[in-house]
C-alpha cells in the first residue's frame, strides 16, 4: 500500500457548465482520488471550489501533477492554486 | 430557474466525481453547489444543478445520470428542487427483495417441493407480466398442507437485508412513520414488522386450519394500485401528503408508490421499476436510502441553493 499523500486544489473564475467535470476528469486521469469537494456558484456567476485529492496512487511527482492541473485550469478560464497538503501539515 | 438535486453514493475510487459531473456538463446543466466527502470507504456527493439551459429533455439527462450511478456501484438519486424541498415524514418499504433478501413465497414453496413453479410465477408477477391476484392465489395453493411449525422455523432464519435495522431506527428517531407493505404473507411480514418495529404492516393473510395451511389466501395487497391506495390511506390518517413520502421497492407492484411518492427509490429493481424510479440503490444495503433522504446541516445548505 502506498502511503497516503494529499493535494489541495482551489479554483476561482467565471462560472459556466463543465468546470468541475473538466477538473475532476483530469484528476481521475492521473489516478487522483477526490476525498473532499466543496463548490458554489456565488451570485450564480462566480465559481469557487476547493478540493482535497488523495494522490497515493498517482505515479507522477507533485510538481508535474500541479502543472497539469494549472494548465487545465487556464484552459477553463480559472485561477487555480495547487498545494502539497503535506507542507500545510496534513 | 429550475434545478435538480443529485445525490451519489459510491465506493470510494477515482473517477466518480468526473463521471457524474461530465454527464451534467455534456447536457449543459450547470452545477451551482457541490458538497462531497468520503468517510471510511464510502464516497458521498450532493449537488445542485441548474437545468434551465439543458440541451436535451430532462428524462434523457436523468437516464444518463442513472447509468453513471450504476457504474459508481451503490446508488444515485435525482430529485427536482421542488420535491427535495419537501421534508419527508413517511417511508414505505416493500418486503421480499427489499427488506428481506429473498422471495419469501418461493422459499416457502421450496419446502413443498414446488419451488420451480412458484419462482416462475413470482418472476412474471414482479415484472408485471401477469395479474397479481392470480399469481398470489396460485402460489398460495402450492403451499396447501404446509405445517405452521415449518414456517416458524423459517421465521427464525429470515435473511433481513443489511442496513434495514439502521434505516428504520434512524428514521423513527427522526419522527418518520414507517410502513411495511408486501404482497407476501402475513406470518412472515408480521415477524419482520415486529423485529424492525414498523408502525404499520400490510400483507396478505394465509389461512391455516389444524396447524396447516389450507392453500387459501385473503388478500388486501394485490398489485400496484392497491399498494398505492393503502399508502394513501395511511398518509391521510397521519396527516401526511404523498410528496412527503419515501417509497422503496423492487418489483412491478411497487411501481405506483414509487412513481407517486415524493422520493421513489428502486432497490436493486426489476427493469420496469428502474425506468420509473427517481433514485436507484444498486447494492444490497438499505443504509444508502438514508443518504438519499439526507438530514441536518448539508440538507439545509442544499435547500438554501434551490
Amino acid at each position: 500500500m502506498p502511503k497516503d499523500s494529499f493535494v489541495v486544489v482551489t479554483a476561482v473564475g467565471k462560472d459556466k457548465p463543465g468546470l468541475i467535470a473538466g477538473l475532476s476528469s483530469i484528476v481521475a486521469s492521473m489516478n487522483g482520488n477526490i476525498e473532499d469537494l466543496d463548490q458554489v456558484a456565488m451570485k450564480n456567476a462566480i465559481f469557487v471550489m476547493s478540493m482535497l485529492i488523495n494522490t497515493a496512487k498517482c505515479k507522477m511527482p507533485f510538481e508535474e501533477f500541479k502543472k497539469i492541473l494549472m494548465n487545465k485550469g487556464e484552459e477553463l478560464g480559472l485561477k487555480v492554486e495547487v498545494y502539497d497538503a503535506n507542507l500545510i501539515g496534513v | 430557474m429550475s434545478k435538480i438535486v443529485v445525490t451519489v453514493v459510491g465506493r470510494d475510487r477515482p473517477g466518480i466525481v468526473a463521471g457524474v459531473t461530465s454527464a451534467l456538463a455534456k447536457f449543459n446543466a450547470n452545477i451551482v453547489k457541490t458538497r462531497a466527502s468520503s468517510l471510511m470507504d464510502i464516497f458521498m456527493m450532493v449537488l445542485v444543478a441548474d437545468i434551465s439551459k439543458i440541451n436535451v429533455d430532462l428524462c434523457d439527462l436523468v437516464e444518463e445520470l442513472k447509468r453513471e450511478g450504476e457504474m459508481t456501484g451503490l446508488g444515485i438519486s435525482i430529485e427536482t428542487g421542488e420535491t427535495y424541498k419537501k421534508e419527508k415524514r413517511l417511508i414505505v418499504l416493500d418486503m421480499d427483495g427489499t427488506v428481506v433478501d429473498a422471495e419469501v413465497i418461493d422459499e416457502l414453496a421450496k419446502m413443498m417441493g414446488t419451488e420451480k413453479e412458484a419462482k416462475a410465477i413470482t418472476q412474471a408477477a414482479m415484472e408485471g407480466k401477469i395479474n397479481f391476484r392470480d399469481a398470489l392465489n396460485k402460489r398460495a395453493q402450492m403451499l396447501k398442507g404446509l405445517p405452521l411449525s415449518k414456517m416458524e422455523k423459517f421465521k427464525e432464519k429470515l435473511p433481513i437485508v443489511q442496513g434495514a435495522h439502521d434505516l428504520i431506527s434512524e428514521l423513527k428517531k427522526a419522527g418518520f412513520v414507517t410502513v411495511l407493505m408486501t404482497g407476501s404473507f402475513d406470518i412472515i411480514a408480521n415477524e419482520v414488522g415486529r423485529r424492525l418495529r414498523f408502525d404499520y404492516v400490510f400483507s396478505n393473510r394465509l389461512i391455516a386450519k389444524d396447524g396447516k395451511l389450507t392453500g387459501e389466501v385473503e388478500g388486501q395487497v394485490l398489485g400496484a394500485e392497491s399498494k398505492l391506495e393503502l399508502l394513501k390511506s395511511v398518509a391521510r390518517k397521519e396527516g401526511i401528503t404523498l410528496d412527503e413520502c419515501v417509497a422503496v421497492g423492487d418489483g412491478a407492484n411497487d411501481l405506483l408508490i414509487i412513481k407517486d411518492s415524493g422520493l421513489g427509490i428502486g432497490f436493486n429493481p426489476k427493469k420496469v421499476v428502474k425506468d420509473e424510479a427517481s433514485a436507484l440503490v444498486n447494492v444490497k444495503d438499505l443504509k444508502v436510502v438514508l443518504a438519499f433522504i439526507g438530514s441536518g446541516k448539508i440538507r439545509e445548505e442544499i435547500k438554501g441553493r434551490l
